[in-house]
């Protein structure tokens, strides 16, 4: 299978253990970090982009882009769909949604994916970019 | 040592209410029977920051202060404000959903839940065509087909099978698992889905077009097409056959048709099944509910206002419309000038556009941990966790209302979200009065 720089895929967030747990008073710490600033692919994906598990990779929508790192999907096979558990990180890419009913669209975004030498930023660093927006409005 | 029995766990909507808490003194040193989610929900993570006094934020700082200091502070936003929105109430009990609508209506504010980022699309499925409910003892003790739709309860409701719908013997059910079909649709084949007797690889956003061809197969239509949303017709005829044939049925969906194209759309396709499937059967739908007690906040706000959620109180009536004051369509468009947040994270939970204008706009959050949003709120309230340091009342994913317990004292000092409310609601009303 040819190497490629770069792979639309349909992104969906949803729950996972490791991110339930995180939910409880670490949403700032490296554990919720580590549970939710990954993205699950599907092994072929993985190969197209010549990705190795724990590897970062940019993902990039309508609304902005995150580093996250690549895991390995155990709920494989899911060519062309990439899982991200529900978090911070996550939403940082979610759009708020078009349906006119007020609900963001967590599930089938339409999004780019290449591996990078970007960092994944921490939680905090997330919070300190919404402050800083917050000071130049 | 002692061990305190028959705990309510105040984590998902399944309200396992067979918890065992073993305590030395006032600490938790074991928790039995729960989940994952649950134990660390009760126990709490080894390295959670838990918040124990009142701070408000001086020059980007945060400053402890007194209670008093804080309430203060909190009604001088809400004097101030236009258009504040109050969001959150999963995880606290009925009492506080109470106290928070009667500040939100004597404010003037938009008051909404997490169903509006989660099962909003089901809840106005349900509203225009009903919904075949039944307990969850009932599925427990009757239900041989079980189907699993858009969902994973494996791992937001890790016991959801094992205590309700899979595995437990029922009193018409003797042999448990054995006498029971477990079908699951997704679009991966999750934890839940290996567990089944048939899954169903689902294409993205398939579903609607999905369940129309199952209605269309149950009502004995042809289908023509080899294969729906990705999925063989012959599959979809074996499900038909399944379902009808059921003695009892249940269907469980989640956000994965919720949230997909369609949103409740999706919904009332299953809703519309489940009723065809009713001219066969016995058969039940419900969905699955996140936070512990979102179906709590969701009776009370309804008995209170006549609505489910995305009230608008703010010209002092009940005004209802999800796209219109729902927490993502109030916030992305930037409309709110102030909010109260209680025993959620929407800074965490929502879209990067509605984090923007949560960190312009002056927020006051009732909470037992940090989170992102107390780290970018103006005044943040330490209260204690309800159903493990307060009691209260929660109801389960089948509107079963019961009452959570006390396991252990709170850190010293701290409130339970009701008392601050109501505090908040006093001193509010003494300012308004003082600027009258």
């Amino acid at each position: 299978m040819s190497e490629v720089q770069s792979l639309k895929i349909i992104l969906t967030s949803g729950r996972t253990i490791e991110q339930g747990v995180s939910l409880v008073g670490t949403k700032i710490t490296k554990l919720a970090k580590d549970a939710t600033a990954v993205c699950f692919l599907d092994p072929n994906d993985m190969e197209k982009l010549h990705l190795s598990e724990d590897q970062n990779i940019e993902i990039q929508t309508s609304e902005g882009s995150i580093v996250v790192r690549a895991k390995l999907s155990k709920d494989a096979p899911h060519e062309g769909i990439a899982f991200i558990p529900l978090g911070i990180y996550a939403n940082w890419v979610t759009p708020p949604g078009d349906a006119g009913i007020g609900v963001p669209k967590y599930k089938g975004i339409d999004a780019i994916i290449s591996p990078t030498t970007k960092k994944v930023l921490e939680v905090n660093d997330l919070l300190n970019i919404l402050l800083e927006h917050k000071d130049k409005n | 040592m002692k061990t305190v029995t028959d705990v309510v766990c105040p984590f998902c909507g399944s309200l396992c209410d067979d918890i065992e808490v073993v305590l030395d003194k006032n600490n938790i040193v074991e928790v039995k029977n729960a989940c994952q989610l649950g134990a660390a929900k009760i126990a709490g993570n080894v390295d959670s920051k838990r918040l124990l006094k009142p701070m408000i934020k001086i020059d980007n700082k945060f400053v402890e202060v007194s209670y008093d200091e804080a309430v203060t502070k909190a009604a001088e936003i809400l004097i101030k404000a236009e258009f504040p929105i109050f969001y959150g109430f999963g995880s606290t009990e009925a009492d506080a959903h109470r106290e928070s609508i009667k500040l939100a209506e004597e404010v003037g504010a938009i008051w909404d839940h997490c169903p509006s980022v989660c099962h909003g699309p089901s809840i106005m499925a349900i509203q225009e065509i009903g919904l075949a409910g039944c307990t969850l003892g009932e599925i427990r003790n009757r239900s041989d087909v079980i189907v699993y739709l858009g969902c994973n309860p494996m791992e937001a409701h890790p016991r959801h099978m094992s205590r309700y719908t899979t595995f437990p013997r029922g009193y018409f059910r003797d042999k448990g698992f054995q006498e029971r079909t477990v079908v699951v649709i997704d679009i991966r084949q999750t934890e839940t889905a290996k567990l089944a007797n048939l899954f169903l690889q689902i294409e993205p956003d398939g579903d609607f077009e999905f369940l129309s061809a199952l209605r269309a197969i149950v009502r004995g239509h042809e289908i023509k097409a080899d294969k729906v949303a990705g999925i063989p017709t012959e599959k979809i005829i074996e499900l038909s056959e399944i379902m009808k044939n059921a003695k009892h049925g249940a269907l469980f969906f989640g956000l994965g048709i919720a949230s997909t194209k369609g949103n409740h759309r999706n919904v009332d396709a299953a809703l519309s099944l489940v009723r065809d499937l009713n001219e066969y059967t016995k058969f039940y739908i419900m969905p699955l509910r996140g936070h512990y007690n979102v179906t709590g906040a969701q009776a009370v706000v309804t008995w209170i206002s006549g609505y489910p959620f995305a009230v608008s109180l703010l010209k002092g009536f009940p005004q209802y419309n999800p796209g219109e004051f729902s927490l993502t369509g109030v916030m992305s468009r930037g409309e709110a000038d102030a909010a109260v947040i209680v025993a959620s994270d929407p800074v965490g939970n929502s879209p990067k556009k509605v984090m923007e204008h949560f960190a312009k706009i002056p927020m006051i959050t009732l909470d037992p941990y940090e989170t992102p949003t107390t780290r970018l709120s103006e005044v943040v309230f330490p209260v204690t966790k309800s159903g493990v340091e307060s009691e209260g009342t929660a109801y389960r994913m089948d509107m079963v209302p019961i009452r959570l317990r006390k396991v252990k004292s709170g850190p010293e000092g701290v409130f339970t979200d009701y008392v601050v409310l109501n505090k908040i609601w006093k001193k509010y009303k003494e300012l308004k009065k003082n600027k009258q």
